[in-house]
């Protein structure tokens, strides 16, 4: 494979990571509408759904440019999924949706910050556009982790149970930068300088709740 | 619990347009953006119902 057909691939890679979860991140946000603790948060949570669906939406296209038209480059069709383990499955309580919500949404946020001036434009548009409504999203996050940091060692115990194992998969998520991507300009930050930037991001709202940092 | 006002146009007055339940200003800004997104605001502002004064009471 040569140089080029290499970042080709991994330019699909990581187009198709960014669709997909996207795409669960939504299908589960959209699972809690008339589940969560509060009306309000009901409705903030089917909004965010609606944003991140249609941030999936925006990224299909651009997959089915990469890597030629197919059944797996449209999402009603697509079954070779590369989105995190954890959003395979509906969250098992609230505390999940908070730990999606601060982390791995966040985690996301940090990549596309990466991409924002991308020499792939089309990509960099689309990470733009994004960042522009990711900042209610992390203000929901944060707010939650803080309120529910302080409801009690039961509440805790859960909410640091559902931070580790979405913490730990974020970072692992951050994979699909490369250093080819990074040396062609596609992305502005390696894996490591993802992680540092996301726990720059994270750890300050976690040390304040005296929760175990990222 | 949280007043939330906001105005269409500049040129028009902040109306109230309903109130929202949250702990913290953030919450509140996230609750009322996305409870009382039926119209593209110029401006919505919050306030804590606490903090207000009260001058005719029945």
């Amino acid at each position: 494979m040569t140089e080029a057909a290499a970042t080709d691939v991994a330019l699909a890679d990581l187009v198709a990571a960014l669709a997909d979860n996207k795409c669960f991140l939504g299908r589960r946000y959209a699972e809690w509408c008339t589940a969560a603790p509060t009306l309000e948060s009901a409705v903030a949570a089917a909004a965010m759904a609606q944003d991140e669906i249609g941030h999936a939406r925006s990224f299909y296209p651009l997959l089915r440019d990469l890597a030629g038209a197919s059944p797996e480059t449209e999402a009603e069709t697509r079954t070779a999924w590369t989105n995190v383990p954890f959003l395979n499955v509906s969250f098992r309580g609230w505390t999940d949706f908070v730990a999606a919500n601060f982390l791995f949404d966040t985690s996301v946020s940090i990549l596309l910050e990466a991409a924002t001036a991308s020499s792939f434009s089309p990509l960099a548009q689309r990470a733009c556009r994004i960042l522009e409504e990711e900042p209610l999203h992390w203000l929901h996050g944060e707010g939650w982790t803080r309120r529910l940091a302080d409801k009690g060692q039961g509440v805790r115990d859960a909410l640091i149970a559902s931070f580790g194992q979405v913490g730990a998969q974020s970072l692992e998520w951050f994979a699909c930068s490369s250093t080819d991507l990074v040396s062609r300009d596609v992305l502005s930050r390696d894996p490591e300088e993802l992680r540092s930037a996301f726990r720059g991001r994270v750890n300050p709202v976690l040390d304040a709740a005296q929760l175990p940092l990222i | 619990m949280w007043e939330v006002y906001a105005r269409r146009k500049f040129e028009e007055p902040l109306a109230h347009v309903g109130t929202v339940a949250a702990d913290d200003p953030h919450l509140a800004t996230v609750y009322a953006r996305t409870i009382f997104n039926e119209f593209t605001w110029v401006e919505m502002v919050l306030y804590p119902r606490p903090s207000s004064v009260t001058a005719i009471k029945t």
